[in-house]
């Protein structure tokens, strides 16, 4: 964001824009030949737009394209939609995939101390001996 | 602009690529692929290494990396369980993993004592056994 604009920038600003507002009130005063000559290029340009196929799509293309435009182009929407959308995607994917790193390492782990422990695995799977342990902690 | 575009694009083909990166690594990694310390760690699940899927290769592989630093007598177990243990079914490993974890929860002194109660519920008569460990109970009798 940009600072806050200093009194004699907004000035300069504002005299400018009196400026413009002057020479817009004037109107624009052509000659009859300049005007004539506006018209023609402006038929000439109608007329190499008019071939365009408009299809729905085509309609749908432009009616995004205004409202694209309302944000400052595709350009605009790519860096205030898109990078944060994409941002949050990657950030996603970097949670999921350290989730998913941490959660095989503690597997590995736990493997590891069962497959080289002084119990055997059967005592792990035994419910009796886990009711045993359960009933020496609680008299102890 | 278009610049900023390919920046984003290549931003994400990235973060995909990040976010796949492990199962590329690990892939499924046939026997043939292991070296040959590996296969000669993991020699007792031979028979079923194609019917591991890539996370549980993965953690074979970690374990085997361990294997290396471990005292003979863990070596010997290792070797010796871990048959076994991968043939359990998914829920077997799952409780034993859960039971371990409390287990390892109680005071070194304590856990020290484990071997000898172990041995301590092993001798004692199979009524008494079964007492400590009654069938799973049906539904409607559970309270």
């Amino acid at each position: 964001m940009s600072p806050a604009k200093r009194p004699e920038q907004a000035m300069n600003e504002f005299q400018f824009g009196d400026k413009i507002r002057h020479i817009l009130n004037q109107g624009l005063s052509l000659d009859s030949r300049k005007a004539a000559r506006l018209q023609a290029a402006r038929e000439l340009a109608l007329a190499r737009k008019r071939p365009e196929p408009v299809g729905v799509l085509a309609s749908a293309g432009v009616w995004a394209g205004n409202m694209v435009g309302d944000f400052g182009g595709w350009t605009g929407v790519s860096l205030r939609l898109l990078v944060p959308v994409a941002m949050l995607l990657i950030g996603f994917g970097a949670i999921y995939t350290w989730q998913q790193n941490q959660r095989a390492a503690e597997v590995e782990e736990i493997d590891a101390q069962l497959l080289t422990g002084d119990l055997p695995i059967d005592a792990y799977l035994d419910r009796g001996f886990q009711n045993f342990l359960k009933t020496r902690a609680a008299e102890e | 602009m278009r610049r900023a575009l390919l920046v984003l694009a290549l931003c994400m083909a990235a973060g995909a690529a990040g976010a796949q990166s492990p199962k590329i690594k690990g892939g499924r990694p046939a026997w043939a692929e292991l070296t040959v310390e590996q296969q000669h760690t993991l020699a007792p699940l031979k028979a079923d290494w194609e019917s591991l899927d890539p996370d549980r290769r993965r953690k074979w592989i970690g374990i085997a990396k361990r294997y290396p630093g471990m005292k003979p007598q863990q070596q010997e177990r290792v070797q010796r369980r871990m048959q076994a243990w991968a043939q359990l079914t998914p829920e077997q490993r799952r409780q034993a993993r859960e039971n371990y974890k409390r287990i390892a929860k109680v005071s070194p002194e304590k856990r020290g004592k484990l071997g000898e109660q172990w041995a301590e519920y092993q001798a004692l008569p199979p009524d008494e056994r079964q007492n400590l460990a009654p069938p799973p109970t049906p539904a409607k009798k559970k309270k």
